[in-house]
């Protein structure tokens, strides 16, 4: 295709995809689409690969083929057909958990297949064990709702009515998730509109071929901008605090491979699948969720490229059956979002070992709904309110401090305003601001973490906090920055009764009762010691971090709103500069570095291999009771809540060698 | 009654625009001045000289003066504002730093890190804070106060926002806070937030404060110069100053709330551009106001521009009502440019007025769009700006043909085809984007096009959207001044007040008293503004919602029934809009309000202009061969001054306007209006 019209087209569709998009977001009622835009539309080539796909509206997860979901089908998806599923595996990962109902319906002109429509919505509940179908410890996706594999919703047109029957008896919501369904179907029309368009415009077969010349072109410009990676092997892992039912931690490895901008993803030493909602469904293919931090690293160095599937052409993985990252059905995978999260941190992790001045360094690592429940005295009715999102901060990077209070790395949600929380529920909300020295330190350092604190005004509230992490392994810092703080929770904060709560479920308050989440800030970027020490005053009156930090951590003495420059001096000489030279790549704060010094890569490859002789249903109990041994202050909540699980490391590295061994011969 | 002269002003990044009218709708005049960044108030104070001059006229005859500026929007957008610092409920100091949170470009991790409006050491916590019945949470002692008032002093602020936690529906200690603080110091102008704007949600509400603290200390002097400029030239008339939404406040009203004028250019132009084609018959309309850096988009609707309460200022939101427009970055100045992979871009990058497009001879050497439309043919070279400005054609060929040989394409009328064709897809699913996002049909609407290229642009972007109707108005390169000098004094004003509408009866009561303040500020304002009481026109709406759904509709609530403020008439009325706009009604559920809002207008000077003669016919003035669709054509040229009312033409014709150039392709026909609109239609 010639590259004018080639040009013409790349806006084309793109705004084809955004029509789609508008169109869903204005006929959509329910709270996912309209507040937190979990929610997706794009156009897909006869090849099953997206070709268009919105920039600013909604889920950019692109990386995604649609052929076996079609397959499934197990019949010819025709002029006027819609076909439906929610079906994690079979879907090989289209659809990665429950909630996200899926339409395509395919595009004709006559007798020939021009593309296919795409759209999901994150629908309020599908059915299972808890309202909203999702929760860390469903452990088989039975839990997690009403399970549709391939079918048809519309045939030539008309409304399947047995499996909307179907479908409405299995929901908590069917009214709002009906009305979803019909928004989905007016984005899929408004995008079979736009292609006949743009088919009556360009002419049949320079529109098809025109979809590939778009992911061609993609494809070289992503190229272009990933052959900056020097060629090299290089390996990172990162952790999940624990697996929501057991306190033993899950591990995200990555070794990436690049060679002139061909780049190889192997997480094969990732852990084996845990028996809750953690679970990524891929089906051993390369997938939306593992190449997300590709993508923006594409998209951060070339703005103008496409956003198509073809960015990912030359980007392979390797995954290995039974691990998180490829689970058995029916693994649970509710929160794979969660993995999604850490896997990306282990990439980045990766990726910065070769150009660390290009990508930034972890966020805090969470994004918590404050949930709270409040149950009417009289009546018993329940009032469940979304407090806050309470997010973390962003890393920073060579060049820039991180964000404070905002991390854009996966999720761009927005906060609710303190005046409608204090509307919707019986709380005063006492604080809504930054966490001081929450951030890591750095030449450049992290964004800051939040501190929320609420009190509620009736006994018998409840407050849920799901996807609280970074209680244990901290975000990193990287090239001599320091690692940002812990998450903490905390009960009553600065009174006589003040308790630290811990990574929650739920917890039963009393009224009058406070609670204050403190989220970490991002990793430092660079010795906090390069940092101007005008940057750590203003960052000192600001009230962003303590004078005792300023003092600990950056070698700067304030007195008296002002530096002293002869103190500042002697702090600064008193210890070697850190760099990456000076083996200061990469700082993981010392409970990582605790937990690594017994649980190397090797041990771990060893111990992941052994569990892998072993049966699927029995790995998670072996897996479990191998840690109880090793660690057992792990099982302890003080110990943890101390950062103290592992007091002999030589003891517990003697012991997981020996378990090894013996779950390695012992059939 | 005797004869009154109004005089508009738009100051704009190039030229700065004047146009005169009269009350009996017999003249029309315009002036295009360069404009003075470096001292703003010079282009207006030169431009109004000449423009009397020009007209015969002197200040003592003008009655109304009516400025449009873009001031306060570039002193927010280049951070050129005062000294503004913060006072507010002590847990909350960080407001202006965490913002709403989430990143402008999520697909960009090197997104430069802002500085915060207010440095966070100029934000000071005390101990006030309301809970939300109003009851105090905690209240400031007289120590709190002076330890604020001396940390200001200390930091030498121009402007303090005081924002207090719920105080959009209890404003008495915000109100105490703020007159405790101005008392302690004289030279500092402090603003209460829900003084200004009284509506929940304390980022926004916040941010209104501070975006009035930190363009306030320039505005004022701004307009205080340009009052006492005016008035020593003679005139003795009013000044008024255009607003975002469409209409016009005394200058009293924009030093104290500049904040309402942040973007009075634009929106001049879409409300003027409504009466206009009100005029004509046409209720839904486009408009594409193009200029040099970009094109702002807006649509109106059943005879009303569109509005939002969800305007970005850069990264900020206002949540004032403006009208809503949207900008996209492609205008006369957009530079063409190859991509390493040889494919053809447009904009959003623009040569702006210096160097500018290439054929303007300052030394750009970047083709730009208007280098486009002098090799197609569009422009006439001799005849830019009225032939004030000679195009130099051979510069714009040679930047074409030079970046011709990038992409490998031959020619220079070749290249500026295919990024014409470019700018105009672009263009064109900007406009179908928006009419997804509405859900409304294209085939109603009519484009109208003004700004100094909308002109020349409009049939390209009509043919690719598949618009069959335009409306060029008369002078459109001067629109926005011609806008604000026709919009009439209007005021918003809103208040926070939620209340359940079926199950509370003291439901009705709290709209009602909400309305009755509402009403008695609108009142004062209009008495302030000069207008006898109760002349102010009112119109009422409400922001209301099913409790527990992302919904919330603001619904437009007729007179009586707000006089009445029955509950369930409420009610009804937001079941039916949803009903209209979602299907279906939840008859059983309850439904809320959570802002009432009120608009005030006084009337709006007459649309009268001067008649043109029907007499004579259309005469050519000349040919030219322009290339249409990569094919060259010979088109007749007229001067739209000398075609007479109700003249017919066919493309392919070329329309010289004072200020701007209509392309009338084949196939599309044009006909003049008694006033000089021009009116094209497809003919297929």
């Amino acid at each position: 295709m010639d590259p004018i019209t080639l040009e013409i087209l790349n806006t084309q569709v793109a705004a084809a995809s955004e029509e789609m998009a508008l169109t869903l977001k204005r006929t959509a009622r329910s709270l996912y689409v309209k507040e937190a835009v979990d929610f997706g539309v794009g156009l897909v080539t006869p090849e099953g690969r997206f070709f268009g796909n919105p920039r600013d509206f909604g889920s950019a997860l692109i990386d995604h083929d649609i052929t076996p979901t079609l397959e499934a089908l197990g019949e010819p998806l025709e002029s006027g057909d819609v076909l439906l599923t929610n079906h994690p595996y079979e879907t090989a990962g289209l659809v990665s958990h429950t909630p996200d109902l899926t339409l395509i319906r395919p595009y004709y002109s006559g007798e020939t297949l021009v593309c296919y429509g795409y759209t999901f919505v994150h629908s309020t509940d599908v059915g299972g064990k808890v309202p909203s179908s999702v929760s860390p410890t469903n452990s088989e996706l039975y839990q997690e709702g009403l399970l549709i594999p391939s079918v048809k919703l519309m045939r030539r047109g008309e409304w399947n009515n047995d499996v909307l029957r179907l479908y409405r008896a299995n929901v908590r919501t069917p009214d709002l998730n009906c009305h979803d369904l019909t928004a989905m179907l007016a984005a899929l029309e408004t995008g079979g509109k736009r292609v006949e368009a743009l088919v009556a415009e360009h002419g049949l077969e320079a529109f098809i071929q025109g979809q590939r010349d778009l992911l061609d072109y993609a494809a070289e410009k992503a190229r272009a901008v990933l052959r900056q990676i020097p060629d090299g092997t290089y390996d990172f892992w990162d952790f999940l605090d624990d697996d929501a039912i057991t306190p033993v931690p899950m591990r995200f490895h990555v070794t990436v491979k690049v060679d002139d901008g061909r780049i190889h993803l192997d997480f094969t030493e990732t852990d084996p699948q845990v028996d809750s909602a953690y679970n990524v469904p891929t089906l051993g293919r390369r997938h939306a969720w593992l190449t997300v931090r590709i993508l923006h690293f594409v998209t951060t160095h070339d703005p103008s490229v496409p956003m198509n599937g073809g960015i990912f052409r030359d980007v392979t993985v390797a995954l290995r059956k039974g691990t998180i990252l490829d689970p058995i059905f029916p693994a649970a995978t509710g929160v794979r979002a969660a993995s999604a999260y850490r896997l990306n941190d282990a990439v980045t992790g990766a990726f910065a070992q070769a150009v660390d001045e290009e990508v930034p360094c972890p966020s805090g690592g969470a994004m918590v709904p404050v949930v709270l429940a409040e149950y009417e005295q009289l009546s018993g009715a329940r009032n469940v309110v979304v407090l806050n999102s309470v997010i973390v901060g962003s890393g920073a990077r060579r060049g820039s401090d991180g964000y404070d209070g905002i991390d854009g790395s996966l999720s761009t949600i927005r906060n609710t305003p303190v005046e409608k929380s204090e509307l919707e529920a019986g709380v005063e909300i006492l604080e809504y601001g930054l966490n001081r020295d929450s951030a890591g330190p750095g030449q450049w350092r992290g964004g800051l973490g939040l501190r929320f604190t609420f009190r509620v005004s009736q006994s018998g509230s409840a407050v849920l906090g799901r996807g609280l992490e970074r209680f244990y392994f901290r975000p990193w810092g990287m090239a001599g920055g320091m690692p940002g703080a812990n998450m903490r929770v905390v009960q009553n904060i600065g009174t006589p009764r003040e308790k630290a709560l811990g990574k929650i479920d739920i917890v039963w308050l009393e009224k009058g009762d406070t609670v204050t989440f403190l989220t970490p800030g991002g990793g430092g970027y660079g010795d906090p010691f390069l940092r101007a020490p005008e940057a750590v005053l203003d960052d000192v009156l600001s009230g962003f971090v303590s004078p005792e930090a300023a003092e600990r951590d950056y070698g700067v003495k304030i007195v008296e709103r002002a530096i002293d420059r002869e103190a500042t001096a002697r702090l600064r000489k008193a210890r070697p500069l850190r760099s990456k030279e000076n083996g200061d790549a990469f700082d993981f704060g010392p409970e990582r570095n605790g937990w690594d010094a017994v649980f190397t890569r090797d041990r771990m490859q060893a111990l992941n291999d052994a569990l892998m002789t072993r049966p699927p249903s029995q790995r998670q109990s072996l897996r479990q009771e191998l840690f109880r041994v090793v660690v057992p202050e792990l099982f302890d909540a003080d110990a943890r809540a101390a950062r103290q699980v592992i007091p002999d490391p030589a003891a517990s590295k003697e012991r997981l060698e020996a378990a090894t061994a013996d779950l390695a011969k012992d059939h | 009654m005797a004869r009154s002269y109004r005089v508009g002003i738009d100051v704009g990044g190039t030229f700065t625009d004047f146009v005169l009218i009269d009350s009996e709708g017999e003249r029309l005049e315009t002036w295009k001045e360069p404009s003075t960044p470096a001292d703003p108030a010079r282009s207006v104070v030169d431009g109004f000289a000449q423009l009397l001059q020009h007209a015969k006229l002197s200040a003592a005859d003008v009655d109304v003066v009516v400025h449009g500026t873009t001031l306060g929007l570039n002193a927010i957008l280049q951070e050129r504002g005062g000294r503004v610092g913060l006072v507010i409920s002590r847990g909350f100091g960080d407001i202006m730093v965490i913002g709403r949170g989430g990143l402008p470009n999520s697909h960009n991790y090197k997104d430069p890190k802002r500085q915060p409006l207010v440095q966070r050491r100029h934000v000071y916590e005390i101990p006030a804070r309301l809970r939300i019945d109003g009851s105090v949470l905690e209240e400031p002692s007289e120590e709190d106060l002076d330890r604020v008032a001396a940390a200001a002093r200390a930091d030498e602020l121009q402007a303090l926002a005081v924002l207090v936690i719920n105080s959009y529906s209890h404003p008495d200690m915000e109100e105490a806070v703020a007159g405790a603080l101005a008392a302690r110091l004289p030279d500092v102008r402090v603003m209460a937030s829900a003084a200004l704007w009284p509506e929940v949600r304390e980022f926004e509400r916040a941010l209104v404060a501070v975006l009035n603290g930190y363009i306030h200390p320039m505005m004022d002097d701004y307009y205080a110069a340009l009052d006492r400029e005016l008035s020593a030239m003679g005139l003795g008339g009013r000044l008024e100053i255009a607003t975002s939404n469409g209409g016009t406040v005394g200058v009293e009203t924009a030093r104290r709330r500049p904040i309402d004028t942040l973007l009075s250019g634009p929106a001049a132009g879409v409300s003027a551009g409504t009466r206009l084609a009100a005029e004509a018959g046409i209720t839904h309309a486009i408009s594409v106001d193009m200029g040099g850096t970009s094109s702002d988009m807006s649509i109106t609707h059943d005879g009303e521009p569109e509005f939002t309460t969800e305007t970005r200022i850069g990264v900020y939101p206002v949540i004032i009502p403006a009208i809503n427009v949207w900008t996209i970055g492609a205008g006369g100045g957009s530079v063409l440019w190859a991509d390493p992979q040889g494919l053809l871009k447009v904009g959003p990058r623009s040569a702006g007025a210096d160097p500018g497009p290439a054929c303007y001879g300052r030394g750009g050497s970047e083709p730009t769009i208007t280098d486009c439309y002098l090799v197609l043919g569009y422009l006439d070279p001799e005849h830019f700006l009225g032939g004030r400005m000679a195009l130099d054609r051979d510069a714009a060929e040679a930047a074409l043909a030079r970046l011709g040989k990038a992409i490998g394409i031959d020619g220079a009328e070749q290249v500026a085809e295919a990024a014409i064709r470019i700018a105009t897809a672009k263009m064109s699913t900007e406009v179908t984007k928006g009419m997804a996002q509405r859900g409304y049909d294209l085939a109603d609407f009519t484009l109208l096009p003004f700004g100094g290229a909308g002109p020349t642009q409009a049939a390209l972007l009509a043919e690719e959207t598949r618009l069959s109707r335009i409306l060029v108005p008369p002078s459109p390169g001067t629109f926005c001044a011609f806008g604000a000098v026709t919009g009439g004094l209007r005021r918003d004003f809103a208040r926070s007040r939620r209340a359940t509408l079926n199950a509370d009866p003291e439901a009705g009561r709290a709209f009602a008293e909400a309305l009755e303040s509402l009403e008695a500020e609108a009142a004062a304002w209009s008495t302030e503004e000069g207008g006898p009481a109760g002349q102010a026109e009112i119109a009422v709406f409400a922001d209301m919602q099913y409790p527990k759904t992302a919904v919330e509709l603001t619904i437009a609530v007729p007179p009586e029934i707000a006089k009445r403020a029955d509950p369930s008439e409420l009610a009804e009325l937001f079941h039916c809009e949803h009903e209209r706009l979602y299907g279906f009604r939840d008859a059983a559920s309850p439904v809320y309000f959570t802002t009432v809002r009120v608009t005030a207008r006084l009337p709006a000077p007459s649309l009268k202009l001067p008649p043109r003669s029907a007499n004579g016919s259309a005469v050519p003035a000349g040919r030219r061969r322009v290339i249409w669709r990569g094919a060259p054509v010979e088109a007749e040229v007229f001067a739209a001054d000398s075609l007479p009312a109700g003249a017919e033409l066919r493309g392919p014709a070329i329309i010289e306007m004072i200020d701007s150039t209509i392309v009338v392709p084949p196939g599309w026909s044009l006909g003049s209006d008694a006033i000089g609109s021009m009116h094209l239609t497809r003919k297929d």
